[in-house]
């Protein structure tokens, strides 16, 4: 993983300085609050329904031991003994005193971490594959290419007050993890027929009130042009985009305005200007920066396959775990390992300081020293050696985190929302609680299988419910939260938004409903099936129809 | 028709919720809110006002007394000081954790 020097860390020291002169003069008047606040929101400190909320950078969402550790001293000494990790990869805290914020940066870059452009209309923290470095399936590590794009957005003076807030996707599997069709720019990196090695440009997709799927810009772009196209692109947007309405402002409006071919044009004519300019890395920062993501030396695989298979024998939760939170390694005698933060009374994507500690010392001894955050609200510890699996396992069922329910039904995506948020119309997290348990039934959600199902508890979908096998949308309908229902959305290479199957429910009624679709799945499909399968072959009426039978 | 209303706010310094007492000062107990009627509102509003801009207090609002904006899920979740569900903790397995509903 990238090692700050001594630039970042005097950089960070500046910035931590800066934040805490900001709040000084906030506190004593000399700031008012309407100056303050987008110095504040870009350095990842929002105003939520109970407190601060601090947002945290975890760049492409990969932490070591170390920094984990560092967050969960955050948690304890600053807040409330958790924190919460979300799909954009990052952490947040809910807690957060004004008054100790900037002793919470100055930790923070302790540990080579920050909040910088967590929030805010600027280009925000890159997320990218949890799984890159780790995978079969990549073209090339997708994080050394997320850590130039973290270091040119950084601060960049030209895009420091967008129309709207800005995000980009990495991503280099033949299974995009990243939802890169979901971002303002989604960069895939791929292979040319001849071999050469450069990114796909998708751009103008989001979620939100106006969801819509990246469209493709470029389908090759060479290496060495990546930081000129994306400045031309960020040229044209903060140029053209709209700044008189807070709901159009977003790339995905002006590309959907323009059109893809006359938004393309804008953007070469644009980027002949700066194209192997200055702009460009150069190649002796390139080859530093993507020094730091050099594969790592693995030690020799010990002969494993017996033991596992004895081991799920004797033990269904550990079979389970196998089965569903065991992702491919490079290295056949390795594994990369999901940890779930999905449970009953657990809001999805929450840790206790204590466990975020404990994972750090498993990944310590038994991965790199590194941790992945996902998409999805769970971790991932990667490079562990199989034959060490059956003892990873045991430590983290010790500490109550050895549930296997990677992709399942129970592996919400699912937002604060009420019980958190300033925006919320309607609560998430008890409703994700309800629906878990109404499908407690261990032996149910494996029949069920690979399901995604997510919640909002707003329009503003940070839930991601336009991406999801089975979205919920809360709404607040004559003052009393409803939820509404959509189907056949997705996030990966085909990405796809969600279409609402009909008027929303009563938070009462919603686990029975979500069975009810479950139902259709299980009747109607086929063989193999999984319920995505299920819903494109057959399309939404079955559907429909189970769900308002009085329609 | 007299309108009945209470004002709320955060604490500037750590976040908190509060609601203007009747005595015109703050307090993070929902229960002593004051309940202003149109005759006091404008004082008590002055005085929130006031202390904005003293940078005591951020994010003032009023609520109606209606039976409906006050007592709506948002607003008795702020009430409660927290979220309706437990988060984990470090005292101990969370799943022994009775969640607040």
């Amino acid at each position: 993983m990238y090692v700050y020097d001594n630039i970042d860390r005097t950089f960070l020291a500046d910035r931590s300085r800066q934040f805490r002169d900001q709040v000084a003069r906030r506190l004593s008047g000399a700031l008012r609050e309407d100056e303050f606040k987008p110095l504040r929101l870009q350095n990842g400190l929002y105003l939520q329904l109970h407190a601060y909320m601090l947002r945290v950078a975890i760049p492409y969402g990969v932490l070591s031991g170390d920094q984990m550790r560092g967050l969960a001293g955050v948690a304890r000494d600053f807040d409330r003994g958790f924190g919460h990790f979300t799909t954009r990869q990052n952490i947040q805290f809910n807690w957060i005193k004004l008054v100790d914020a900037p002793d919470i940066l100055d930790r923070l870059a302790g540990f080579d971490m920050h909040a910088v452009q967590t929030s805010g209309n600027c280009i925000r923290n890159v997320t990218s594959d949890p799984l890159a470095g780790a995978t079969p399936d990549e073209v090339e590590h997708a994080h050394g290419w997320s850590e130039i794009i973290r270091q040119w957005s950084t601060l960049h003076p030209e895009f420091a007050f967008l129309p709207r807030k800005f995000k980009i996707a990495v991503s280099a599997g033949a299974e995009d993890r990243a939802a890169t069709g979901f971002h303002d720019i989604g960069l895939r990196i791929v292979k040319s027929r001849s071999g050469e090695v450069g990114f796909r440009v998708l751009v103008g997709g989001g979620q939100g009130r106006t969801p819509r799927v990246a469209q493709q810009l470029t389908p090759f772009l060479p290496k060495r042009n990546l930081l000129s196209y994306l400045e031309a692109i960020m040229r044209v947007y903060n140029a053209a985009g709209r700044r008189d309405n807070i709901y159009k402002a977003r790339i995905k409006i002006l590309v959907e305005a323009m059109g893809i071919d006359a938004f393309r044009d804008a953007v070469d004519a644009e980027w002949v200007t700066i194209r192997d300019s200055a702009v460009e890395l150069p190649d002796r920062e390139r080859d530093r920066i993507l020094g730091h993501f050099a594969r790592p030396t693995l030690g020799e695989p010990e002969i494993a396959e017996d033991k596992i298979r004895n081991q799920r024998e004797t033990s269904r939760g550990f079979d389970r775990w196998m089965r569903h939170n065991i992702l491919p390694h490079y290295d056949p005698g390795y594994a990369n390992v999901t940890i779930s933060l999905k449970q009953i009374n657990r809001p999805p994507g929450d840790a206790s300081a204590a466990e975020m500690e404990a994972i750090a010392d498993l990944a310590d001894t038994f991965g790199q020293g590194e941790i992945r955050v996902t998409y999805s609200q769970n971790l991932i510890i990667p490079h562990v050696k199989r034959s060490m699996l059956p003892e990873l396992y045991k430590s983290l069922s010790t500490i109550g985190l050895g549930g296997g329910e990677d992709g399942l039904i129970s592996d919400m995506i699912c937002c604060p929302g009420l019980d958190y948020c300033n925006l919320a119309n309607a609560r998430s997290l008890p409703l994700a609680d309800r629906i878990f348990e109404h499908f407690s039934d261990l032996g149910m959600r494996d029949e069920i299988g690979r399901l995604r199902l997510n919640i909002s508890g707003c329009i503003n979908a940070c839930g991601h419910h336009h991406a999801a096998d089975i979205g919920i949308l809360g709404v607040n309908k004559k003052g009393v939260e409803h939820y509404q229902i959509s189907l056949g959305g997705r996030a990966g290479e085909d990405a796809a938004v969600g279409s609402i199957l009909g008027p929303s429910f009563t938070e009462d009624a919603v686990p029975a409903a979500i069975a009810t679709l479950v139902d259709v799945y299980l009747h109607h499909r086929q063989r193999d099936e999984n319920f995505a399968a299920t819903v494109t072959r057959l399309g939404a009426a079955p559907f429909k129809r189970a769900l308002y039978p009085n329609a | 028709m007299m309108t009945d209303r209470i004002i709320t706010a955060n604490w500037l310094q750590d976040g908190a919720v509060i609601w203007m007492t009747d005595s015109l000062g703050w307090s993070i107990d929902r229960s002593v809110a004051g309940i202003f009627s149109e005759a006091r509102f404008e004082q008590a509003r002055g005085q929130a006002v006031l202390d904005e801009q003293n940078n005591l207090v951020t994010a003032v609002y009023e609520i109606v007394i209606d039976g409906k904006a006050e007592m709506s899920m948002r607003e008795q979740i702020r009430a409660n000081q927290g979220p309706t569900v437990a988060p984990p903790s470090d005292s101990g397995p969370h799943t022994q954790m009775t969640a607040r509903k």
